[in-house]
């Protein structure tokens, strides 16, 4: 008998919580970091997502309790039909795509990357230096090059109109 | 014969027309340079140095930056020039000493004795496509974290330091990120503030040959005093809140004339 199973025995009208705790596996990881003496150890352990399912609906198929959630910072927004949208991130603070990738690339739980340093990186590789002359018509590589370009593949990813999916 | 009498006239007129204008060509271009000189009260501004605000507390700085845009210079007889918008955005460093002085160029040949500027960005720039914010606009560059990737909007003043007055489970640091340009398609903060700067009867004197510098004051402790007393106890992380229009509606008041060279 599954976790779920058991704690959907004893509610039959609330939604059902089912919590999910960490294991030792995780514990093995961050045993396994801080190796290093003296150093604190700065890896957060993250907390368990508590997952609520009405009473009415199936059992899960996918085997949670092999592969506990936690709680994420970030979720990613669908990407089909970028072309239309007039806003952007689940509160809609952006309003063009070009800026979108700034905050994956700035922050520290995504990329903890500078668009500064991107460009240096494509600017000594001979391949992009090509391929931004063929696109742009001058070998340069400027921030606004860099996001459009971003935009462009972006906006190629699907629009729903002819689509089998 | 008459012209005996006017031609002489006519001349000493110019003359007298000459020197009234100072020589001025109105043809003529130079540059002017606007500095900008951190300051907490009398002192010179220094990171990591005690200051006192009004309401008794004392605070250090470890990083001051904003942004001045839009500027307008005045002349003496009133009228004004309007720098380009495209040459008109600097970002203001504390750490960053070049940062400090502003040079406007082609500025029409004349006395000007007042100075107005936007601290912030305007929302019309702060709307426009990605290959209309270049040098201190470029929010790819980062500057200094000077801009708000989740909302798209530049940060227009930057002010943090330590004080026994902040509260210790933020290590008594304190955060003053002031910005909000009044929202895309529907109102939101807006802390777009105007300043103008009289220079006090004196003038810089733009001509072809000389570029005249106006020397800034730009004093910190009027953020926590003029007009509304702020205290770092009560608000020691200012970022997108209401509050943040009492504070800009105070840093707008740093700014005061010093001296000219001319």
């Amino acid at each position: 008998m599954s976790i779920i199973d058991n704690l959907r025995k004893h509610s039959t009208h609330a939604p059902v919580r089912v919590s999910f705790i960490l294991t030792g596996a995780l514990g093995v990881l961050v045993w396994g970091c801080s190796d290093s003496p003296g150093e604190q150890n700065i890896i957060k352990k993250p907390e368990p997502l508590e997952i609520s399912l009405p009473s009415n609906f199936p059992d899960p198929v996918y085997r949670l309790e092999n592969n506990p959630p936690t709680k994420g910072r970030r979720n990613s927004l669908p990407i089909q039909n970028l072309l239309f949208y007039k806003t952007f991130f689940w509160d809609g603070g952006m309003h063009n795509l070009d800026f979108v990738p700034l905050n994956a690339i700035g922050n520290e739980v995504e990329m903890d990357e500078e668009v500064d340093n991107i460009l240096a990186k494509l600017e000594n590789d001979a391949k992009y230096k090509s391929m931004f002359a063929s696109a742009y018509g001058s070998e340069e590589i400027t921030s606004t090059k860099f996001l459009q370009a971003l935009s462009q593949f972006s906006l190629t990813f699907e629009i729903s109109w002819q689509n089998s999916y | 014969m008459k012209n005996i009498i006017i031609l002489p006239t006519i001349i000493l007129a110019l003359a007298l027309a000459g020197c009234d204008d100072d020589d001025v060509n109105s043809n003529e271009t130079g540059s002017i340079r606007i500095e900008f000189d951190n300051r907490a009260g009398e002192a010179d501004l220094a990171f990591n140095t005690d200051y006192t605000n009004s309401s008794g507390e004392t605070f250090n700085i470890s990083k001051l930056n904003y942004y001045i845009s839009n500027i307008r210079l005045t002349k003496t007889d009133g009228t004004e020039f309007v720098v380009p918008q495209d040459s008109s955005y600097f970002l203001v460093m504390e750490d960053d000493e070049e940062s400090q002085v502003v040079t406007i160029n082609n500025v029409p040949a004349g006395d000007y004795n007042a100075i107005t500027f936007m601290i912030g960005v305007d929302s019309l720039r702060s709307t426009m496509d990605i290959s209309k914010r270049t040098g201190a606009l470029d929010p790819a560059q980062g500057h200094d974290g000077m801009y708000w990737t989740w909302n798209s909007g530049y940060i227009f003043f930057k002010m943090e330091g330590v004080s026994p007055a902040a509260p210790a489970e933020q290590e008594n640091k304190f955060y003053y990120h002031i910005g909000g340009y009044g929202g895309y398609d529907s109102p939101t903060l807006n802390n777009i503030r105007e300043t103008t700067v009289n220079m006090n009867g004196a003038r810089a004197e733009v001509r072809a040959n000389r570029s005249p510098q106006v020397h800034l004051h730009v004093d910190v402790l009027q953020l926590f005093s003029n007009p509304t007393s702020i205290k770092i106890a009560d608000h020691p992380s200012v970022m997108f809140s209401d509050f943040s229009t009492t504070m800009s509606a105070n840093y707008v008041n740093m700014f005061s004339f010093d001296h000219v060279h001319n």
